[in-house]
This record gives structure tokens, C-alpha cells and sequence, in this order.
């Protein structure tokens, strides 16, 4: 089975500044992917180049063999770092937004994820506070059937108590087909669903290994393995 | 896929300015049954006078802001924080500038429509002698009244395509800048209009049948005021045609920059 996502030789360079060099990573299907390094390590720049929101400075990335485009967005279902929905929307016009423009947008996943979480669909964005907005950005990604989620801190915006319902939302809400790549500060909370970790520093990849290797081999948890190598 | 984003955008750009332009309209039909249809036109009233600067105010206020939306809307939706949206929907860099480019040019000449039909509204009224006026027009500039006014809405028609593409282009060309890319924006729309002010004043003025012969003929020849309309058909021509051009280089280059150059921040 082809790989879900390719990069060879990956490099984005802002004037004298890397912001990611020569990276190089192949993700398979079926996995939840940690993608994991401090502040300015280029986890944001790997995730907008993946989505065609950066182009390379040198270097190819490709979803589904394919390099970013019209044809990738179909497979690819991304949440950004930000508040990115327009907020004089109403739930229910992004639902209808989102199930107009992507095939693979399941309206009845969305409202029984809202109703699990009492979230009033005929509310408009602004009237939320940050954690909901959080909480239907995110529930708006994964009621999508697609190839590939990229989630950039999903849980940093809400409280302890949903998040556990975000990450069992995550894991309850993807085929075995599909990968999830994950970046977050958050280690300790998500350690446990993650497949695979990738550990970014300055723009290069250093670590890129299945956490059961890393527990079985360093005998560490991922949390103290990145407290580890990114000890300042 | 363009009609999806094109029913999108029309109605995103129609929240802001459906209430702007109903509101002409409502001072337009109020305008009319309460003030202009009740002056008198042979010694107008300061109510009456005070009524139609306040009116030409709200319609050039309502022009300008129709084209700042138009440009603040394709900023937004596609290089602000809803431009990681915007850009992971199945579709493309043209697709995205086409559907900009209609809604935005729709509102635009829908602004100019309604602001004349309100305009019209306003003045067509039995007091004021509007055949006299157009008679004395034509013997004044050797043109009819319906040539002036058709030449000049047909122009404005075609202008408006270059005014629209002349905002989306200083946007992306902004988008180039590494930092302040909203005030790269704002000069690079500056020194544009500047750039294409000059090239414009070099075809309408040199020439075989520019303006600067004219002027000088004009002066020198006995009866140059019937000459005057004919020039001024020439001028909107010329001027037609070279804002067609422009329109459609700089849809070409904004489409080039939107696809080999996106650089969201």
C-alpha cells in the first residue's frame, strides 16, 4: 500500500533562516503520529507545506503520490493552530459549508458529536468561548472520512475533562485506513493513543520511532524522552 | 465547484452590503416623495439644497465602501487566519480568483446601477426641464445627451472590471512582503495607480489624434466647442480599452502569484 505522506528533501527557508532543512519522512496508513518538538522547531511549517499553504524552497512533499493541490485537499482533513472559521457563522452554516465543499463530511457524525458535547448548533461562533470553538473546529475535521487528519494542538484551548473526549473522539473517528498526525505540547495527555513519534529540532527531523520501541528500548515514556533531548 | 464557492462568496459579500444598498434605495424613494417631488425647482429651498449634498455624499460614501469591502472580503477569505480554510477546500487558485473576481465585479456594478437608478429616481421629476437640457446639451458639445450618458455608463462598466483587479493584485503582491503585508498592500496599490495613471495620460495625450493636438487645435480653431464631444467619446474609448488591458493583466498576474506563490503566515 502506497504511503499516506512523502517528503524528500523538504527544506522551507526564510532568508538566512531554516525554518525546516532537507527533512525526509514517509508515514504509512493506520497510525496516530505524534509530531512533536519545543517552540519554533518547524512543526507549524512541516503541516502548512503538507497542506500547500507554504510552497518549498527546495524539495518535494506528496499526499497520496500526489504533490499538494485540489486533488490532496479531498484527502487531507486539517485543523489549524488558530480560530480559522469565520465567526458571524453559525454552527449549522459551517456544517452546511463543510458538507457542500467535502464529499467525505459526515453531517450526522458532526451533530451527535455536538449533542455529546451540548453544543447548540444554532449558535453562532462568536457567542462560544475559545474552548467550544476549539471543540467544533475540531469535530468539524473529524467528521470527515479522509486519508490523512492533521491536527495542530487540538487540545490546547480546553479543559482536562474534554479532553478526554476529544481523544477518544480522534481515535473513535478514523478508519484504519487513515493516519492522524497530532502536533502538541501536551505529551503527557495524548501518550497514550499515539502510534509513532517524530521529534522535530530546528527544522530537522531527530527522532522518528514507534513509542512502544521507545518504551521497550529506553525504557522511557515519550514524556520524559522529549523533556530528555530538548532539555534547555 | 466555482458555483459552490461562488454562492459562498455572494452571500458573505451580501451580509455586509444587501443593508448598505437598501438603504440608498430607501433615502432614494424618501428623497423623492419628500423632497425633490415637493421642491421648487426655480428657487430651491436650503432644506432642498442641504438635501442633495447630504444624498451625493451617502452615494459616494456607499461607492467607496462597496469597493473596500470587495477588497477587504478577497484579503480576508483568502490571506488572513480564514485563509487556512479558505485553501484546504477542494479547490483551485483559479477557481478561487474566478469566483473573487465575479462576485466582487457583480457588487460592484450592482453599486453602480443602484446608485444611478437612485440618482435618476431622485432628479426625474416634471419641474425640471430635462428635454431643454438635453437639447441644449447636444447643440453645446455635438453629441446627444443618450451618447454622452450611454458612453460614459458603458465605460464605467469596463472600468470597474480594472478597479476590481487593480485591489486583488496589490493584495497579492503584498502577499510577497515577509512582514506588513497589509501596508505592502496599501503602497503597492498606490504606486499602481500611479504607474498606470501615467502610461494612460501618455496613450489619451500622444497620438495622431491625442489630446495635446486637440487642446492646441481647439484654441487655435474658430469653432472647437462643437469638437468638444467627439474627444470626450474618444477619451472614454481610449480610456475603455486601456483599462480592459489592465484588467486582464492583472487578473493573469494575481492567478500566477495565488498559485506558484502562496505563502500564508
Amino acid at each position: 500500500m502506497k504511503p499516506v505522506l512523502e517528503c524528500q528533501g523538504l527544506t522551507k527557508q526564510y532568508g538566512n533562516f531554516y525554518a525546516l532543512s532537507n527533512l525526509n519522512l514517509t508515514l504509512d496508513r493506520g497510525q496516530i503520529v505524534g509530531l512533536l518538538g519545543p517552540n519554533g522547531s518547524g512543526k507549524t511549517t512541516l503541516i502548512k507545506l503538507i497542506n500547500g499553504l507554504l510552497v518549498p524552497t527546495s524539495g518535494i512533499v506528496s499526499v497520496n503520490n500526489l504533490q499538494p493541490g485540489t486533488e490532496t485537499r479531498k484527502a487531507v482533513s486539517y485543523l489549524p493552530d488558530q480560530d480559522y472559521l469565520d465567526e458571524w457563522m453559525k454552527i449549522d452554516d459551517l456544517i452546511a459549508y463543510f458538507a457542500d465543499f467535502y464529499d467525505d463530511f459526515s453531517i450526522e457524525r458532526a451533530n451527535k458529536m455536538l449533542n455529546d458535547l451540548n453544543i447548540d448548533s444554532s449558535h453562532r461562533l462568536r457567542t462560544l468561548s475559545k474552548g467550544t470553538r476549539e471543540k467544533v473546529q475540531l469535530i468539524l475535521v473529524m467528521s470527515r472520512n479522509a486519508d490523512l487528519y492533521i491536527l495542530d494542538e487540538p487540545i490546547a484551548g480546553v479543559d482536562p475533562a474534554a479532553r478526554d473526549y476529544i481523544l477518544s473522539t480522534i481515535i473513535n473517528n478514523y478508519n484504519e485506513n487513515a493516519t492522524i498526525l497530532l502536533s502538541t505540547h501536551l505529551i503527557a495527555d495524548i501518550e497514550n493513543v499515539l502510534d509513532r513519534v517524530l521529534f522535530l529540532r530546528n527544522g530537522q527531523l531527530v527522532l522518528n520511532s514507534t513509542v512502544d520501541e521507545i518504551r521497550m528500548e529506553q525504557e522511557k515514556s515519550v514524556d520524559s524522552l522529549f523533556r530528555e533531548v530538548f532539555r534547555c | 465547484m466555482l458555483g459552490k464557492l461562488l454562492k459562498h462568496d455572494m452571500k458573505a459579500l451580501s451580509r455586509y452590503l444587501m443593508p448598505l444598498h437598501i438603504a440608498v434605495l430607501v433615502l432614494a424613494v424618501f428623497g423623492r416623495l419628500f423632497v425633490s417631488g415637493r421642491g421648487n425647482w426655480s428657487n430651491p429651498s436650503p432644506l432642498l439644497l442641504f438635501f442633495i449634498i447630504g444624498f451625493t455624499l451617502v452615494l459616494l460614501t456607499i461607492m467607496t465602501a462597496t469597493s473596500i469591502i470587495v477588497a477587504v472580503y478577497f484579503y480576508r477569505n483568502l490571506f488572513s487566519k480564514h485563509g487556512y480554510l479558505s485553501w484546504t477546500i477542494p479547490a483551485s487558485a483559479s477557481q478561487h480568483l474566478a469566483s473573487k473576481t465575479i462576485t466582487g465585479y457583480a457588487w460592484v456594478i450592482i453599486n453602480y446601477l443602484i446608485i444611478i437608478g437612485a440618482v435618476v429616481f431622485f432628479f426625474a421629476i416634471p419641474d425640471i426641464p430635462w428635454n431643454e437640457i438635453a437639447e441644449s446639451f447636444t447643440e453645446e458639445l455635438g453629441i446627444s445627451f443618450s451618447t454622452f450618458w450611454g458612453t460614459t455608463f458603458i465605460i464605467g462598466i469596463i472600468g470597474s472590471f480594472c478597479t476590481v483587479m487593480s485591489f486583488y493584485i496589490a493584495i497579492v503582491l503584498g502577499q510577497l512582503f515577509s512582514n506588513h503585508r497589509v501596508l505592502g498592500a496599501v503602497i503597492v496599490y498606490f504606486v499602481l495607480t500611479l504607474v498606470v495613471q501615467l502610461l494612460a495620460s501618455v496613450v489619451l495625450f500622444i497620438g495622431p489624434d491625442g489630446l495635446s493636438l486637440f487642446i492646441v487645435e481647439s484654441l487655435t480653431a474658430p469653432d472647437y466647442a462643437l469638437s468638444w464631444g467627439s474627444q470626450y467619446l474618444r477619451l472614454m474609448w481610449t480610456t475603455g480599452i486601456v483599462s480592459l488591458v489592465e484588467g486582464i493583466v492583472f487578473y493573469v498576474i494575481t492567478y500566477y502569484i495565488m498559485n506558484k506563490k502562496l505563502n500564508l503566515n
